[in-house]
């Protein structure tokens, strides 16, 4: 989008004489944060009620088991995962200065010494780890909602729900749920209730734990794909987030860092006669005692499940059996088809990553607009701005389009809302996204393609039979397309002596 | 009533106690525990052992049902719900039968084909349950049910959509056992533990399955954490570790070893335990619905009596009460006599402004006739006259000033009377002295004939003085001296002649005229001022006998209300000493409950480890 960049810089102008107006003041830092925060990634908060994968499925994201993870309840301090030169973790206490602490054993964090403080001392840890995943976004890991310990939930709870002087929340959310259970509902709706804060657009829902669905049965991936179907569609769904789609975290984490010795033993298991299998896999408990006469022996099976799940050394070894794979490369491969993590990754490039610019801007605003109520600023022209922008960004008017579509399915006719949905980002923000093209096509089908869409905005904003709503509905569209008719000009000024190789 | 027997005294006052529980609660307006304590007494009537399969979505409830059964009754379905009760009980011959909620004719039950129950039970076959069904039965030929045990397999707590989470809570009262189900997959979750909370109070009798242990390495650390949450929360539940899956593969392929792993025989064998207990469970169960209603109920008295018991309230009321009663004696008393006192206030107050009137008129008169003596008339005839006429209007203002003192006086008095404070003494109204009227008198100057009219000394006097005829007595002002000008002697208004003897014989006449005409003046002035006086005088004896009327008509009201207050005050007291003593009866009564449904406890064996209370 030609417009993403000067609403940017346009943001960083008004934080820029935010931070003019307030210095000295008590709020100089937190607008410091505000315009600091600018230029850094997106922030990508992973939520949901306990033991819904969210550790996992940040492993599995940055590809790594980094996050910690266990069969009770782990995750009791927010965690941000930030792309870093190295690994480092820094504490950062309620009270203090923050403070470098020692590695953990093995590069997870499961064994970290925090150096003294008390869980509940401790704001957040920030990790520094190079990771490809973490360029464009910075994960943060939350503890569960719903625990027994309240407490913690209260605090999951809270450090996701902006209260202005807080800089730690989160541009976009990355929603887990197992099944949709009524607090996952309320916890949604709460968020999305935060003014402007959560909405369809910068959240996506993961159907978690997959590989557990329909009791881990060889077909449980496809179960779960049944049911992330039925979520996004029900409007109860739709309205509070992007999509639904399932991911087995732990199965994207093994694949990500499957060895080939595991490979092996899991080759060994397979080459036992197919009695002993089936009733090795008859459950977890026969699975680590059942004597196989010394092939694999029972800690190394432990090992095993802790690593893939039940689910994942099943199918491992069901694949090695039947010879659809070779060796640890293609295992891996299969393993990561499976587990559902690559649709999540195009989906937080296209929702999040390639709306960064209005998505950062959006929060900014968000925390720019709490501090000039808390605090007025002597004039009135930081207000203006703020206001000028809010109502005049396209890319707010269309993040606004979006949520009014999810919230309304009758503001236009379903086969326009459909397209008006892909026209406005849902399926990506390039412009062959948006216009529903094949990935080769050429400027002039683009052109073409562009100024159909204009020609039908048009004509609806002209109906006299339309809504008022669905008038400015078709009007923030036709802006779109002009938008991106526009920038398809741009890029033909400079696409000739490409094209021409 | 299956199982072993208890005996029929036991039973019967099981039912007592429950009627009485009952009769307690609907004088207490608790119409939930009511409800409660009635559906608690299909425990005693029924002959079939209730055990409800409860839990959150998805954890396997259905699949429990099954493989406990190994048979398919209950839908199981990776995404869809059960969405309705299904109870299994037994049946020689497979059987289906749908109870409709019809809101005219009650519910409605139909049988249907034992193979569409799925259709009927699951969200997605009745979305929105759109069919109003409320439960489904299902018969099946099983030995474990034979002897009257019925599972029920209840719709998922805090899911979406799963409308009948109340409808499950709300049947607990009647069930004799009920088996919670969470699965290992994760340990248990706050609305879980919230949920389980609630419904031990329902029913006491708890079996904690742990499913799917066959999918999770880790199961038993699970079940250890849920036991140490079940324990921080005193809820008391027998744990079972099972395995759907391994349970009716083990059926399939008639695997002893794998039935034994699947921890099916376990839950049988607790199931078999309730129904051989069941009455044992039933008494147990009715005696734990007892106590809790008890307790709460209790509560409620307790709480009530906390509100009535003040006793130094009571005394500070009665007090008030006497008080107030006096109070409004006195007033009365005093009332009889005021109207008496304002009568003969004004009688009095009258004949002293009367004869104040008159004494000054006659000291006027002397005074007209000792300057008249003393010169001739004629001459400064209409000096005299002024000088007349301004000496009487002095006089009468004073003699007002006398009245309005008088009047107001009395008033106080009045006042005084009723103790009424100073703000609430009836003013008179304006009195203003007549002087118009001495202006007004007619006076007959024929015997001044030809005489000099005027002379500017008087006319400066008059201009002098001019204020003094427009002086208005406003009550407030009453107590001022009025300042009368009276320092000009008569004489010196009366020019003094030769004294000629044929001018002697006219003076003498004109003198005799002059003091006619003045006598005259002062006998009119008597009769229009004090007319006036007169006037004024009842007019304010009027305005403060109304007035007065009225304070008095306020006072009594406002004493006879705080009166009725008072007396209505200690009424209540009286009311709530009785209730009081009703509550003392109503505690006794809630005791007596207690001991009975102690004894039911007591008399179960299982007792010692519910621990109901």
């Amino acid at each position: 989008m030609p417009g993403a960049s000067t609403l940017l810089t346009r943001t960083r102008e008004l934080a820029k004489a935010a931070v003019a107006v307030y210095a000295g003041s008590p709020s100089a830092e937190v607008v410091a944060g505000i315009s600091r925060r600018l230029d850094e990634p997106l922030r990508v908060a992973i939520a949901g009620r306990v033991k819904a994968g969210k550790s996992t499925l940040l492993n599995g994201l940055i590809g790594q088991e980094l996050a910690a993870t266990d069969a009770g309840e782990c995750t009791r301090i927010m965690t941000w995962f930030q792309n870093g030169l190295s690994y480092r973790v820094m504490l950062h206490p309620r009270q203090g200065s923050p403070r470098q602490l020692p590695f953990g054993g093995d590069g997870s964090l499961a064994d970290l010494d925090l150096g003294g403080y008390a869980p509940e001392a401790v704001d957040r840890l920030v990790v520094d780890w190079p990771a490809q995943a973490l360029r464009a976004m910075t994960l943060i890991d939350t503890p569960g909602m719903g625990s027994v310990d309240t407490q913690l939930s209260d605090r999951a709870r809270a450090m996701l729900e902006p209260d202005g002087q807080h800089d730690s929340t989160a541009d976009a959310v990355i929603y887990l749920m197992r099944h949709l259970h009524g607090d996952d509902v309320s916890f949604l709706e709460t968020f999305r209730d935060t003014p402007g804060q959560g909405t369809p657009v910068n959240t996506v829902g993961v159907l978690a734990r997959a590989d557990e669905v329909g009791h881990s049965r060889p077909d449980a991936l496809d179960s779960a794909q049944r049911i992330a179907t039925r979520y996004r569609l029900d409007p109860r769904v739709r309205r509070l987030c992007h999509t639904v789609i399932p991911v087995a975290g732990l199965l994207a984490c093994a694949a990500a860092t499957l060895r080939e010795s595991e490979y092996q033993i899991m080759a060994r298991l397979a080459a036992l006669p197919a009695e002993d299998r089936r009733r090795l896999f008859l459950s977890t408990d026969r699975f680590i005692t059942l004597d196989t006469r010394g092939s694999v022996d029972p800690q190394t099976r432990i090992a095993l499940v802790q690593r893939l799940g039940f689910f994942g050394v099943r199918s491992s070894v069901a694949m090695i059996g039947e010879g659809q794979v070779h060796h640890a490369t293609e295992l891996s491969r299969e393993l990561l088809q499976l587990s559902g993590i690559e649709p999540l990754r195009e989906l937080l490039i296209s929702q999040f990553a390639a709306r960064a610019d209005a998505l950062k801007a959006r929060t900014a605003m968000l925390a720019l607009d709490s501090v000039l109520q808390a605090a007025p600023p002597p004039t009135t022209e930081l207000v203006r701005g703020l206001e000028e922008m809010r109502s005049g960004a396209h890319e707010f008017a269309e993040i606004r389009l979006v949520d009014a579509l999810r919230d309304d399915p009758t503001l236009l006719p379903p086969e326009d809302g459909a397209d008006a949905e892909r026209l406005l980002g849902r399926d990506g923000a390039d412009p062959l996204s948006r216009l529903g093209l094949p990935s080769d096509a050429g400027n002039a089908a683009i052109r073409a393609a562009v100024l159909g869409q204009l020609a039908r905005w048009q004509r609806a904003a002209e109906s006299p039979l339309a809504a008022r709503e669905a008038k400015a509905a078709a009007r923030i569209l036709i802006r779109t397309c002009e938008g991106m008719l526009a920038s398809v000009d741009a890029s033909r000024a400079v696409a000739p002596p490409h094209v021409a190789r | 009533m299956s199982g072993q027997s208890v005996p029929g005294g036991e039973i019967r006052q099981a039912v007592e106690t429950l009627d009485l529980a009952i009769k307690g609660a609907t004088v207490y307006g608790r119409e939930d525990l009511v409800k409660r304590l009635t559906a608690a007494r299909h425990l005693l009537s029924t002959s079939s052992v209730l055990v409800y399969v409860v839990g959150e979505f998805k954890q396997g409830k259905s699949s429990l049902i099954n493989a406990l059964l190994t048979a398919e009754v209950c839908a199981v379905d990776d995404d869809i719900a059960t969405a309705v009760p299904t109870f299994v009980q037994y049946s020689e011959q497979p059987a289906a039968a749908a109870t409709f909620i019809d809101s005219r004719n009650g519910p409605q039950q139909q049988p249907i084909p034992p193979e569409a129950v799925a259709r009927y039970v699951s969200e997605a076959g009745n979305p929105e349950n759109a069919k109003g069904l409320s439960s489904v039965r299902v018969g099946v030929k099983r030995q474990l049910l034979a002897e009257g045990l019925v599972l029920v397999d209840t719709p998922g707590v805090g899911g979406l959509g799963s409308v009948h989470t109340t409808v499950t809570v709300g049947a607990l009262p009647q069930a004799h056992a009920m088996v919670f189900v969470s699965d290992a997959s994760q340990e248990l979750t706050n609305a879980e533990i919230k949920f389980l909370r609630t419904a031990q109070e329902l029913c006491p009798t708890v079996i904690f399955a742990l499913t799917k242990t066959d999918l999770h390495l880790e199961w038993r650390r699970i079940l250890n954490l849920d036991l140490k949450h079940l324990a921080r929360q005193e809820i008391h539940a027998v744990p079972v570790a099972v395995s759907s899956e391994l349970r009716l593969r083990a059926a399939r392929d008639v695997d002893e070893v794998l039935n034994a792993e699947s921890g099916f025989p376990r839950l049988v064998s607790e199931l078999r335990g309730v129904v051989k207990d069941s009455a044992r469970v039933s008494l147990r169960a009715v005696a734990n619905h007892v106590h809790s209603v008890v307790d709460q109920l209790e509560a409620t008295v307790r709480a009530r009596q906390t509100a009535l018991v003040h006793p130094e309230r009571t005394a500070a009321l009665t007090a008030e009460l006497t008080a107030a009663r006096e109070r409004l004696a006195q007033l009365r008393a005093r009332s009889a006599r005021w109207q008496q006192l304002l009568f003969d206030g004004f009688a009095d107050i009258s004949a002293d402004v009367d004869y104040d009137l008159r004494a000054r008129a006659r000291a006027v008169l002397a005074d007209a006739e000792g300057a008249i003596e003393q010169g001739d008339p004629a001459k400064n005839t209409d000096e005299f006259t002024a000088w007349l006429r301004q000496r009487l209007a002095g006089e009468t203002m004073e003699n007002y000033g006398i009245l309005v003192r008088s009047t107001r006086d009395l008033a106080v008095r009045v006042a005084e009377h009723f103790d009424l404070e100073e703000s609430a003494i009836v003013v008179p109204l304006n009195i203003e002295a007549p002087v118009a009227t001495v202006e007004s008198i007619e006076v007959d100057t024929s015997f001044a004939t030809g005489a000099k009219r005027t002379s500017a000394g008087v006319a400066g006097l008059q201009k002098a003085y001019g204020g003094l005829m427009m002086f208005t007595m406003l009550t407030h002002m009453a107590a001022l001296a009025v300042p009368v000008p009276l320092g000009i002697a008569a004489a010196a208004l009366m020019g003094r002649g030769g004294f000629q003897e044929d001018r002697r014989r006219q003076l003498e006449q004109r003198r005799i005229k002059a003091k006619a005409m003045v006598r005259r003046f002062v006998d009119e002035f008597n009769m229009q001022v004090g007319k006036d006086s007169r006037d004024v005088l009842r007019r304010v004896q009027r305005e403060l006998r109304d007035g007065y009327t009225e304070r008095l008509d306020e006072l009594l009201r406002s004493m006879g209300d705080a009166l009725t207050q008072a007396e209505r005050a200690v009424q209540s007291e009286q009311t709530e000493q009785q209730q009081l003593q009703r509550i003392e009866a109503d505690l006794g009564s809630l005791a007596m409950l207690r001991t009975r449904a102690n004894q039911l406890m007591a008399g179960s064996p299982v007792a010692a480890h519910s621990g109901g209370g």
